[in-house]
């Protein structure tokens, strides 16, 4: 499993003085979970515009387009930098990761679903593991501990559920 | 020298310039997810069966460095504390948010930051991810009306470390030594979990 | 023995770091906020010289926020307030002045 990844100590070490430059230049960290949700609010809005009114994606439309906003751009960023690590360095590989005989139709299955639950988790916890597990507890904030505790705590309890898609997987 | 940090809400420059520098700063980001391996799901939900820790590892290295210079940075007058973003604590909202992330994250094996990454690395199982993450999304607007009252609940504002435990918001030397604390806590535990997953054999 | 390396590693850095943080204490924070005060005077008083006020405000303001016991903030919004007070008052009593001139001019019309 070691091919060609750094050493993951010199990656956080790397990781956090990244994460500690984007707090100087712009208050905050790293996110995703934002970006997704106005890219969602902004794909409904050109197909219905009455959302809008919605009470929670109303928010993000209100400024004109939900798009115009540093979490969105810095995913962009993101996508951007994968995509060139992963061409110069051979590590793009075009597959549907899962444990081998397993079947894609389930994986997809789980895949979709888990996105599901996480899109209602990180609104409620207003950030996913970039912005409050990392970020948060950089900050000092008493709150990303609950949230990363309760997931990694949950997250360990069903896995059991799941074994069968993950195993052997390299 | 006299810098005040964080950069931009001190109004050193304007927003166009702060959208501009998240494009750089994210490409970073994205360059590091790949080299440290997070771009696949092989490597995160692993993790959850205590066979693979370098996620732990990487988080772990990654608050410690980043609360050090943060602390460092407020000891020496560079940083202004109260202009670091966090988001408000709602007590409730965020426990049922982590039991759900938790279980979506062994469930996909991604979470959003990661996913974007796992797609530019041709992960075709990101995708799904995300496109359901987007469904997410578009439901909760759909049921936001219902739930908003819990959603809001128990709103403990900018609650730090500090004054979680009663010590004044600001007084950033107990949230750090106990932010250290737990962070190395968390690493040892998962080393220890992992010593014996890996004894136990490959199950 | 590379894995006992790390370890051994990890617990020295553990170590270090509690030991390091538990020498800190809350004094050290509040001084860095002093710190922090007397660079946001400094750029209040840049500001006020180049007669850009409300930047001025702000950061005297951010200075008082980050310690309220700095009496340079004050004065620099004493200043500010003079600067951009006085003016407005200076020009309402050049009003006053400018007409008397003209009645003194129309003595005697013998109406």
């Amino acid at each position: 499993m070691n091919k060609n990844y750094w050493n993951p100590y010199v990656a956080g070490v790397v990781l956090g003085v990244m994460l500690f430059i984007t707090f100087l230049i712009a208050g905050q960290g790293l996110g995703a979970s934002g970006a997704v949700a106005r890219a969602t609010a902004q794909v409904a809005f050109s197909i219905d515009p009455e959302i809008a009114k919605n009470a929670y994606a109303g928010k993000y439309l209100a400024s004109g387009n939900a798009l115009i906003n540093w979490t969105v751009f810095e995913v962009v960023g993101i996508f951007l930098g994968a995509l060139f690590i992963a061409f110069i360095g051979g590590k793009f590989k075009l597959e549907l990761t899962r444990s081998k005989n397993y079947p894609a139709i389930k994986r997809i299955f789980f895949a979709f679903l888990g996105g599901f639950l996480i899109a209602i988790a990180t609104r409620l916890a207003r950030g996913c593991t970039s912005g409050q597990a990392l970020d948060g507890a950089s900050a000092f904030s008493a709150g990303s501990w609950i949230f990363m505790l309760a997931a990694f705590g949950a997250g360990f309890l069903v896995a059991f559920l799941f074994k069968k898609q993950w195993k052997g997987v390299e | 020298m006299d810098f005040i940090f964080p950069f931009f809400t001190t109004g050193l420059f304007d927003n166009s310039v702060n959208l501009f520098l998240a494009i750089l700063l994210g490409i970073g980001f994205g360059m590091i997810f790949v080299k440290a391996g997070f771009s696949t799901s092989a490597h995160i939900a692993p993790v959850f069966y205590f066979k693979n820790v370098m996620v732990a590892q990487v988080m772990v290295s990654a608050i410690i460095t980043t609360s050090t210079l943060i602390f460092l940075g407020v000891l020496f007058g560079y940083i202004d504390y109260s202009k670091i973003y966090i988001p408000a604590t709602y007590l409730w909202p965020y426990f049922v948010g982590g039991l759900l992330f938790g279980i979506g994250m062994v469930m996909s094996g991604w979470c959003p930051g990661t996913a974007v990454s796992g797609v530019a690395t041709g992960k075709i199982d990101a995708l799904i991810f995300l496109l359901g993450v987007m469904a997410g999304m578009y439901f909760y607007f759909d049921i936001y009306e219902y739930i908003k009252d819990f959603a809001n609940s128990t709103n403990l504002g900018r609650y730090t470390i500090a004054k979680a435990l009663g010590y004044e918001e600001d007084n950033l030397q107990v949230s750090y030594v106990v932010t250290f604390i737990a962070s190395f806590g968390l690493l040892a535990f998962m080393l220890i979990m992992n010593k014996i997953a890996r004894s136990k054999g490959d199950a | 023995m590379g894995k006992i390396t790390s370890i051994i590693g990890l617990v020295l850095i553990a170590a270090a770091g509690i030991i390091a943080a538990l020498s800190t204490s809350y004094e050290d924070v509040i001084k860095g906020k002093k710190e922090l005060s007397s660079t946001y005077i400094t750029k209040a008083e840049t500001e006020l010289e180049n007669k850009n006020y409300g930047k001025a405000e702000e950061f005297a303001k951010q200075a008082i926020q980050a310690d309220p016991s700095n009496k340079k903030a004050y004065e620099v919004i004493v200043a500010i307030t003079k600067a951009t007070v006085a003016p407005v008052v200076a020009k309402s009593e050049e009003k006053k002045e400018a007409p008397k001139p003209k009645r003194r001019a129309m003595p005697d019309l013998g109406c």
